[in-house]
C-alpha cells in the first residue's frame, strides 16, 4: 500500500476562453499521490475537474503546468514512441459506452487492437484466443466476439470497454464515471466486474463518480474536488465518518437515505457552483459556505495534513 | 497478420453485399455501368466499322447523315459518314475514364488535405483550409478552359485539370466530418491504446467518415462526366476525331439535326444520362453498404 504508483505534483490545466487572459481554469494546482493497488476515488460536481483530472494522470492532454510521475518518470513531458509504449501500462474506462466503441468494428476488432499495436507477432489465432479470454474474463461469451457495439446493450457495451481497458495487462486504471450512464440495476454487475477484475490483475484504480455510494462502495481513499482543487483527502473512514470540511459535509449530507426520514440534517447549498472563468477570491468555497471568516475571502486555504493522515484545505480551526 | 486482413476483409465484403443487395436500384445501376465499362472494354469486338473511317457505298459516295435504315448501320452516320454505333462504344471508354481518373485525383487529394486538416489542426488546418479557399475561387470552367488551351487539350490534361479544381468540397467534407469523429470517446480510447496517429487515422477516423466521402464521391463522378460533356461541346475539352459522348453531342448544334437526325444526338444524350444516374444509384447503394447499423 505504501508504494507511490502516480505522483501528481501542482497540476494545472487552463483551457483558452474567449477572453485571452482569462482562461477556463479547469485544474487549478492540485496535487495527490496514487499507491499501487488502492482505489482512489474522486467525487465532486459536474465542472469540478475530476475528468480533466483523470484524463491528464494518463497523459491525454497536456498539462498546462505541473509533474505527473508514473512509478518514478515523468509522464508529462514523454512523446511520440516512448509515451505509447508507456500507455500498455496505463487505461481508461470512459463514460459512455455508446461512444467509446467504435461502431464500425465488431467486438474482435476492437478487443484484437490493443495487440495488433504492441504486439505484432502475435498470429490471428493467438489473438482470437486472448479475444476470447477476456471476453470470457468480463462475462460475455465467444459468440459475442462478431457482432457490432449497436447490438448490445449498454451493459455489455461497458463490459467490451472493461475489456478492452484489461487487454494490454495495465497496472493503473483511470475509471471515468464508468457506470453513470448505465442503468441501477446494470450498474450494480459493473461494479462487481470491476472489483474482481481488480483483484485478478492486480490494478490501482482511479475511480471518478459523483456517485457518493459507490466511492464508498468502492474506495480505499477519497478525494474531494470543487472548481479545479483539492479540498479534501483522505482514507474512506475519515472522510464519510469525519466529515472535516465544510463542503465535504455538505456533499455527504446529500446522500439520500431510506431511514432517515429528518431532511432537516441535510447542508443545503444556495448559489451555483461558481464560474471557473472567474472563480472566487481566497477559497474557492467561501460564497457558499456556512462557515465563511473573513480570512476565507483574502487567501486560499493551503491543504493541511489532519492527526489522521487526511488533508484538508479550510481555514477552520480542525483536528 | 496478413491472414488477419484477409479474413477481415472477406467478412466485411459478404455483410456489405448484404446490405448492397438490398438497394434494388443500386444494383440496376451497377448492371448498367458493368454493362458500359464492358462495351467499353470490348469496344473493337461489338463494333464492326471503325470510328474514325467515313463509310462509302458501293458507288464510293460518302454515306454523310445517312439514318440507321439508310446505312445499314446501328445509328446510322455523322456528318461525315462515320459509323454512331461504333463512335459511342468507343466514346466511352474517353469518357468513363475521365470521369473515373479525375474522380479518382480528387477524392485523393481531397481525403488527405482534409484529414490532415481535421486531424491535426491548429496551423494546418488553417494553412490547408485557405488553400482550398484560393482554389474554390477559381472559375473551373474558365480555368480548364485556358489551361487547355495553353497546354494542348488532350484527354489526360482534362483528367488532371478536373482532378486537381475539384478536391475542395471532398476536403471540406472530410475535415468537418474528422472534426466530430477526433473528440468521440473511441478515438481517445485508441490513443490510450497507444495507436500511432496514422493508425487512428486510417483504422477508426476515415472507416467512421467514408460513407459520405463515397456519397461525395459518386456525385462528382457524375459531375465529371458532365463537365467533359460540355468541355467537348465548347470544344476544349475531347478533340476530334477522337469521341467523347460531349462531342458527339457537338454536332446536336443546329437545328437540321435536332429535328431530322435525332440518330446524332439520341444516343450520346442517353448514355450520359444513364451513366450519371447508375453512379448516382451506385453511391446510394454503398452507403447503406457501409452502414454497419443496418439489419442484416
Amino acid at each position: 500500500m505504501s508504494e507511490v504508483l502516480l505522483d501528481v505534483r501542482h497540476l494545472k490545466k487552463y483551457f483558452p476562453s474567449g477572453d485571452r487572459n482569462r482562461p477556463v481554469k479547469a485544474v487549478d494546482d492540485i496535487s495527490f499521490q496514487i499507491f499501487r493497488g488502492e482505489t482512489l476515488g474522486v467525487v465532486g460536481e459536474s465542472g469540478c475537474g475530476k475528468s480533466t483530472t483523470g484524463r491528464l494522470a494518463l497523459n491525454l492532454m497536456q498539462p498546462t503546468e505541473g509533474e505527473i510521475r508514473f512509478e518514478g518518470r515523468r509522464l508529462d513531458v514523454m512523446r511520440g514512441k516512448t509515451m505509447r509504449e508507456m500507455r500498455k501500462q496505463m487505461q481508461i474506462i470512459f463514460q459512455d459506452p455508446y461512444a467509446s466503441l467504435d461502431p464500425r468494428k465488431t467486438v474482435f476488432q476492437t478487443l484484437a487492437e490493443p495487440f495488433r499495436i504492441h504486439n505484432r507477432e502475435m498470429s490471428r489465432e493467438e489473438i482470437h484466443r486472448e479475444v476470447t479470454r477476456l471476453i470470457g474474463c468480463v462475462g460475455l461469451r465467444p459468440e459475442h466476439i462478431y457482432r457490432y457495439p449497436h447490438e448490445f446493450s449498454g451493459g455489455q457495451r461497458q463490459r467490451v470497454g472493461i475489456a478492452r481497458a484489461i487487454a494490454l495487462n495495465p497496472k493503473f486504471v483511470v475509471c471515468d464515471e464508468p457506470v453513470s450512464a448505465l442503468d441501477v440495476s446494470i450498474q450494480a454487475q459493473v461494479i462487481n466486474l470491476l472489483q474482481d477484475i481488480k483483484q485478478e490483475y492486480n490494478l490501482t484504480y482511479m475511480f471518478i463518480s459523483h456517485d457518493l455510494r459507490i466511492i464508498k462502495h468502492l474506495c480505499d481513499r477519497v478525494m474531494v474536488m470543487y472548481l479545479g482543487t483539492v479540498v479534501e483527502i483522505g482514507s474512506k473512514e475519515a472522510i464519510y465518518e469525519r466529515r472535516r470540511h465544510p463542503y465535504t459535509q455538505a456533499l455527504l449530507s446529500a446522500i439520500p437515505n431510506i431511514r432517515q426520514t429528518d431532511t432537516g440534517k441535510r447542508i443545503l447549498l444556495t448559489g451555483d457552483i461558481p464560474s471557473p472563468i472567474n472563480p472566487p477570491s481566497g477559497c474557492p468555497f467561501h460564497p457558499r459556505c456556512r462557515y465563511c471568516m473573513d480570512v476565507c475571502k483574502r487567501e486560499k486555504p493551503a491543504l493541511r495534513e489532519m492527526e489522521d493522515g487526511t488533508r484538508v484545505a479550510c481555514h477552520l480551526e480542525l483536528v | 497478420m496478413e491472414m488477419t486482413a484477409k479474413k477481415r476483409t472477406s467478412l466485411f465484403k459478404t455483410d456489405g453485399w448484404k446490405r448492397f443487395r438490398k438497394n434494388k436500384l443500386a444494383l440496376v445501376g451497377t448492371a448498367l455501368i458493368c454493362i458500359l465499362i464492358l462495351a467499353a472494354v470490348f469496344a473493337p469486338l461489338i463494333t464492326q466499322n471503325d470510328p474514325y473511317e467515313s463509310l462509302k457505298n458501293e458507288s464510293g459516295a460518302i454515306l454523310k447523315n445517312a439514318s440507321p435504315a439508310e446505312s445499314g448501320t446501328v445509328l446510322g452516320t455523322d456528318s461525315v459518314g462515320r459509323d454512331e454505333f461504333s463512335r459511342l462504344v468507343y466514346a466511352a471508354r474517353v469518357s468513363l475514364s475521365v470521369g473515373l481518373v479525375s474522380v479518382g485525383i480528387s477524392t485523393i487529394v481531397g481525403v488527405l488535405v482534409g484529414a490532415v486538416a481535421g486531424y491535426f489542426g491548429g496551423r494546418a488546418d488553417m494553412i490547408l483550409m485557405r488553400t482550398v479557399d484560393v482554389v474554390n475561387c477559381f472559375p473551373v470552367m474558365f480555368l480548364i478552359i485556358i489551361i487547355a488551351t495553353i497546354l494542348k487539350p488532350s484527354i489526360y490534361n482534362i483528367m488532371v485539370i478536373m482532378g486537381l479544381c475539384n478536391w475542395t468540397a471532398t476536403a471540406r467534407l472530410v475535415r468537418g466530418e474528422i472534426l466530430r469523429v477526433r473528440e468521440m470517446e473511441y478515438v481517445q480510447a485508441a490513443i490510450s491504446l497507444g495507436a500511432s496517429s496514422g493508425r487512428i487515422i486510417f483504422s477508426h477516423v476515415i472507416p467512421n467518415v467514408i460513407a459520405p466521402i463515397i456519397v461525395e464521391a459518386t456525385l462528382q463522378m457524375a459531375h465529371a462526366v458532365l463537365t467533359e460533356a460540355s468541355l467537348s461541346y465548347l470544344g476544349v475539352g475531347v478533340q476530334l476525331p477522337t469521341a467523347s459522348w460531349g462531342n458527339m453531342l457537338m454536332n446536336a448544334n443546329n437545328l437540321a439535326t435536332l429535328t431530322t437526325r435525332p440518330w446524332q444526338w439520341v444516343p450520346a444524350g442517353t448514355c450520359i444520362l444513364l451513366s450519371v444516374l447508375s453512379i448516382n444509384f451506385i453511391g446510394d447503394g454503398l452507403r447503406d453498404a457501409f452502414d454497419v447499423k443496418q439489419k442484416k
